[in-house]
């Protein structure tokens, strides 16, 4: 087994340990039907066959051990990406979904190497061709900001 | 002839003006995203899948059709010209295609990738077109013990045909299922793995889970590999792209086999297009009186390939159809879509929405047709579209499924729930966990509950209902089998 995919497989084992433990909980069988427990008792089962099965199997192929490679740079750039969506899901609500959408798409450009023209440029059209999609043409209620869109 | 009677009503249906423009517009986003490395049909129709809630059902799955076909065309140009495949299912063109674009032979290999891609996609329309129905009669002989039990050997085939790591498939297929049970048991009433959270009452919804581990892990993905790659120039005219008289002769059984294996392959559930161009560009290289012209610019070797993608994606329509089981990522997203819209895939459907099934059939044809003129005519233009700078393409597709996922309940937590999907969709493509089983399993996970339980109250609780009745019986065998030559191979 590769040694990447330990971590993977030991979080699974105990997710269907956990499946396991809490369809005990529920009942598997209901007369003579299953219950509730049923199925999620046979998924713990099968979940935990299979993520043993990736922890005790020995490495037989090099090519699956192998990790792709990663772009120079791609780690922060990930970490970047990831931080900038989260903060504009976070702020849609209070403000409003076309200036999350600013946010998010002026810094998304410029994180993945766009100059600040394109990054202008991007979070101005886009969400304004969103807000006709979404906002007027599917008269999808987007949530407001403070100055009223 | 009562097909032949049918197909004209659906050509009748598939004219309309919205269904035509439907068709329009699924075909040209298709093929732009299939000329866009790092954006897949399923992850497009996922995203899209929001906005097409304000069309009619048959507009939509016209429009998931276009894009789905679009995009089998469509990932040949950058396998072409950047040897880089738009879509993993043109992988295999890469070998022969971009060898020949460095010989100057760019254009003949694109049009014979069009036109074998538009005569093998028409054949398998007509397939299709006979053997749905037939297959949709049988299938109304299913009960929940024959539903169970197929669905248990779909299961089965797609870990055994997606990607190399059964184990990973299988743990993919199960957390598919772990997901689709969460929420209220409908027989009990009992919340299961809620955690508390009212909004899981009513289930995981499909839609924000598929945006996440195919649209928004794709970026995260392409952000890692930072694909780029340095285009070929080539004559893309009209002229340039028409094959000679050689070309063809040269293509034309390359183009039939591809039919004819990616049609069947396309049915099995799992394999997929990728699988039916991998297999009969092997069959190509089998057949060829000189082997050793593959993978040094042998035109069958693109014609091949491309001919079977296309009839793989119109195979994937017959489980999809007639039994209400898609076999790939993007035909489960398909069922998704048309769940939503309160159809329900199966044999009634060609009983209870002829106009609505045959409709779509014949906008295959009618896709087909644009898009073997489009990509003649319009080569350049697409190509034009690899000059979208990756700082901007990637941004915007982050926002247009954070509004998408936003606009299908009008609530901020299925974004959050598209988001945490999308991390566990990055992280199970970094340890090689297939996606696709996970969608299928999500999709049709509450299905095979239900017929399970179903099953069981009609025998009483006794599982003999799975073996004493013929069909089942054969599906569990079939099953059986699969896992064993699965775990012997291993051995060997």
């Amino acid at each position: 087994m590769p040694a990447r995919d330990r971590p993977v497989a030991l979080i699974l084992l105990l997710l269907a340990a956990y499946t396991i433990a809490a369809a005990r909980d529920m009942s598997y069988m209901q007369g003579r039907t299953p219950g509730p427990g049923f199925a999620p008792f046979w998924i713990g089962v099968g979940l935990a066959v299979a993520s043993l099965a990736i922890l005790i199997r020995r490495p037989t192929d090099p090519a699956r051990a192998a990790d792709p490679p990663a772009a120079a740079g791609s780690t922060s750039t990930l970490i970047a990406t990831t931080a900038v969506t989260v903060m504009a899901v976070a702020l849609a609500e209070r403000l409003g979904m076309i200036a999350a959408l600013v946010l998010l798409l002026g810094g998304l450009v410029r994180i993945f190497g766009g100059s600040w023209r394109s990054a202008a440029l991007t979070a101005v059209i886009l969400p304004l061709g969103l807000y006709i999609l979404f906002g007027r043409w599917l008269q999808v209620p987007l949530p407001r900001g403070p100055w009223g869109f | 002839m009562d097909a032949l009677r049918l197909l004209i009503d659906g050509f009748a249906v598939a004219v309309q003006p919205p269904n035509l423009l439907a068709a329009a517009i699924g075909v040209m986003v298709g093929q732009i995203i299939g000329v866009l490395p790092g954006i897949g049909p399923a992850s497009t129709i996922a995203i899209l899948l929001p906005v097409t809630f304000s069309l009619n059902p048959t507009a939509a799955m016209i429009m998931f059709v276009g894009i789905y076909y679009g995009a089998q065309y469509g990932g040949t140009i950058t396998s072409v010209l950047l040897s880089m495949p738009g879509e993993s299912s043109s992988i295999m063109t890469t070998l022969d295609g971009y060898q020949m674009a460095l010989q100057g032979r760019a254009g003949p290999a694109l049009g014979i990738a069009a036109f074998g891609s538009f005569i093998a996609g028409t054949l398998g329309v007509v397939a299709l077109m006979f053997m749905a129905p037939a297959l949709a009669t049988v299938a109304l002989a299913f009960g929940p013990p024959e539903y169970a039990t197929l669905l248990v050997l779909s299961f089965s085939l797609v870990v055994y045909l997606t990607g190399r790591d059964r184990a990973k498939g299988a743990v993919s297929t199960l957390l598919g299922l772990w997901l689709a049970v969460v929420g209220v048991d409908l027989i009990s009433g009992l919340p299961r793995f809620t955690f508390g959270q009212l909004k899981l009452l009513s289930g995981i919804p499909f839609v924000p889970v598929a945006i996440g581990l195919f649209g928004l892990a794709e970026v995260l993905a392409s952000v890692r590999e930072g694909r780029a790659g340095d285009l070929v120039r080539a004559d893309l005219s009209l002229r340039g792209v028409l094959p000679t008289a050689a070309d063809w002769l040269a293509s034309r059984w390359a183009i039939l086999r591809g039919g004819l294996i990616g049609f069947f392959v396309g049915i099995l559930p799992g394999a997929g297009a990728t699988a039916a161009s991998m297999i009969s560009y092997a069959a190509e290289k089998r057949f060829a009186r000189q082997p050793e012209r593959f993978g040094r610019g042998a035109i069958e070797g693109v014609a091949a390939p491309e001919s079977a993608n296309n009839a793989a994606a119109v195979g994937a329509m017959v489980p999809l159809l007639t039994i209400g089981v898609p076999g790939s990522a993007t035909t489960a997203i398909m069922l998704g879509g048309l769940l939503v819209f309160g159809l329900r895939p199966g044999p009634l459907l060609f009983q209870q929405q002829p106009q609505f099934v045959w409709g779509v059939i014949a906008s295959m044809y009618v896709s087909n047709l644009l898009l073997v003129a489009l990509n003649v005519a319009a080569i350049p233009a697409f190509v034009a579209l690899l000059r979208v700078p990756r700082a901007v393409l990637l941004p915007s597709v982050v926002a247009l499924a954070v509004v998408g996922v936003y606009s299908l309940e009008n609530n901020v937590f299925e974004v959050w729930l598209a988001l945490a999907a999308a991390a566990i969709g990055y992280v199970m493509n970094r340890q090689g966990y297939p996606a696709a089983p996970l969608v299928l399993a999500l999709v049709l996970g509450k299905t095979l509950e239900e017929s399970v339980r179903q099953s069981l109250l009609l025998s009483r609780g006794t599982l003999a209902i799975f073996v004493t009745r013929p069909l089942a019986a054969a599906f569990l065998v079939a099953t059986v089998a699969l896992v064993a030559s699965s775990m012997l191979r291993r051995r060997a």
